[in-house]
């Protein structure tokens, strides 16, 4: 999960590290590290720099560690903000129309995690067969088991899961 | 000294595979050719133009049998297997690599029968023997593909493979991608032309390429694995809407063989319109990902007469 803290340190040299320490020591991985000059401020004769640091950590809890531990090194945290990174990955599905409940289909994905995007189809001249392309927006951790899902899906459906080769 | 060559099967490929030693004035000596009625043995050489201008049961040398009487009776240093594929037995081809390997030959074949059914007995055999088994033409036809990643990746480490390994499947993929047609009616066109069996199920089911995949697969990995092994989806229920869809999203849909270390599957894929494996018609095509090398891609005939290309290489390799 990616993770975006503003937290003001000392204008002192070491600051930077401490901080740092107090990520690493909890399995988080720096990405970007981003100095807000322009927002410095001067409290008790003491000058503070905003820093905003991007990381990844893997479970919630970690970055709870974090917040609490800087805090405790004296370390102001301003804001902290987390989300799950999506992969998006497009696929078409297609069969006969009588075996394709697009509702149950689409709520059995979102159900386990991931949101549809871009969902586009079309329906045979004859009206028999459906065949619909669509993104599926999933953490990646999440990606193959939603897949597993959808294939389970297309399988009791016997239906065509067209998965991209490389995207 | 020329290489002795006896060659099991003498049908399209071998003729023309004949021929190129003829044209091209190689250093190879036939020194026996049998077919499915007997065989023509001569150890001083068998002459090509004579062999390929009469008829071969009127050959001066021709006598009844068969392959398997062939090689066991010839002095020869490489055996060009060229009989019809069984991808259920292996056989005849099995037996014929046997009996050549145990006499001391030298193996070449486009044959992947026996290296769908019996893949660890033949490399086994073989080292046992001393000798070399070249199978390049099994997989994509011209393409250098098992040559490829046997001896010039040396110290590279193969991470994944994508291919296209059946003509047949791409020439009615691509048909449907420009002409908006219904997978039944391109099927027939492609029988029509040739380029599908009266019994398409092998290529169309996507059998054909898990074989392939199979022969990829144990060569890159030393695994003895088989057709069972691979999650296999065919292309029959491909539609032309899905076909559209894919095309208005600036992709396509292919046959693609994917494996790595822990799967191997042949099912269709969305290929962007851009990437190295959107080949057209018959062609195939063979991707793969690298350690070392990065992405490589090879494009080629997977069938046909360009096949001799590789079965010669092979022969000039032993």
């Amino acid at each position: 999960m990616k993770v975006m803290l503003e937290a003001e340190l000392l204008d002192e040299p070491g600051q930077l590290v401490r901080a740092l320490k107090v990520i690493s020591k909890h399995q988080g991985n720096i990405n970007e590290i981003i100095h807000i000059g322009e927002r410095r401020s001067k409290r008790d004769g003491k000058i503070y720099i905003p820093l905003r640091l991007i990381f990844t950590v893997q479970e919630k809890v970690e970055l709870e560690k974090i917040e609490m531990e800087l805090v405790e090194e004296g370390i102001g945290v301003l804001t902290s903000l987390m989300r799950e990174e999506t992969e998006s990955l497009r696929v078409i599905i297609c069969g006969k129309s009588e075996r394709i409940d697009v509702k149950n289909m689409l709520s059995g994905i979102k159900t386990n995690g991931a949101d549809i995007g871009d969902f586009k189809y079309k329906i045979s001249e004859t009206g028999d067969s459906f065949s619909a392309i669509f993104r599926l927006l999933a953490p990646p951790k999440k990606r193959e088991s939603v897949l597993n899902i959808l294939e389970k899906y297309v399988n009791s459906n016997q239906l065509l899961l067209i998965k991209p080769v490389i995207e | 000294m020329s290489r002795r060559v006896i060659i099991a099967g003498f049908g399209f490929l071998a003729r023309n595979l004949a021929k190129a030693i003829e044209d091209n004035s190689l250093d190879i000596k036939i020194v026996g050719v049998s077919e499915i009625h007997g065989f023509i043995h001569d150890k001083e050489g068998i002459r090509i133009k004579e062999l390929l201008k009469g008829k071969f049961n009127k050959h001066p040398k021709f006598r009844k049998g068969d392959s398997t009487e062939l090689i066991k009776t010839a002095e020869a240093d490489i055996m060009v297997e060229l009989t019809p594929t069984n991808a259920k037995t292996g056989e005849p081809a099995f037996t014929h690599i046997k009996l050549a390997l145990e006499k001391g030959m030298d193996v070449v074949t486009s044959n992947k029968g026996p290296f769908v059914t019996h893949f660890a007995e033949v490399m086994e055999l073989a080292k046992k023997k001393g000798r070399r088994v070249r199978y390049d033409a099994t997989v994509g036809g011209a393409i250098p593909s098992i040559i490829m990643v046997q001896d010039c990746l040396r110290g590279d480490e193969i991470e994944s493979i994508y291919g296209i390994l059946n003509g047949t499947t791409n020439y009615i993929l691509s048909t449907m991608y420009h002409e908006s047609r219904p997978f039944d009616n391109v099927l027939k066109e492609a029988q029509e032309l040739g380029y599908a069996e009266a019994d398409p199920t092998y290529d169309i089911d996507g059998i054909d390429a898990a074989g392939k995949l199979v022969i990829l697969v144990n060569t890159i990995f030393g695994y003895d694995k088989k057709v069972s092994d691979v999650k296999v989806t065919g292309i029959r229920k491909v539609t032309p809407e899905a076909m559209k869809l894919a095309k208005e999203a600036h992709m396509t849909i292919k046959l693609i063989c994917y494996a790595d270390r822990d799967r191997m599957e042949v099912c269709p894929m969305l290929v962007p319109a851009y990437h190295p494996l959107n080949v057209e018609g018959t062609l195939n095509a063979f991707f793969i990902k690298t350690k070392l090398h990065g992405e490589l891609t090879l494009v080629g005939r997977g069938a046909g007469k360009e096949t001799i290309g590789a079965i010669l290489n092979d022969i000039l390799l032993s």
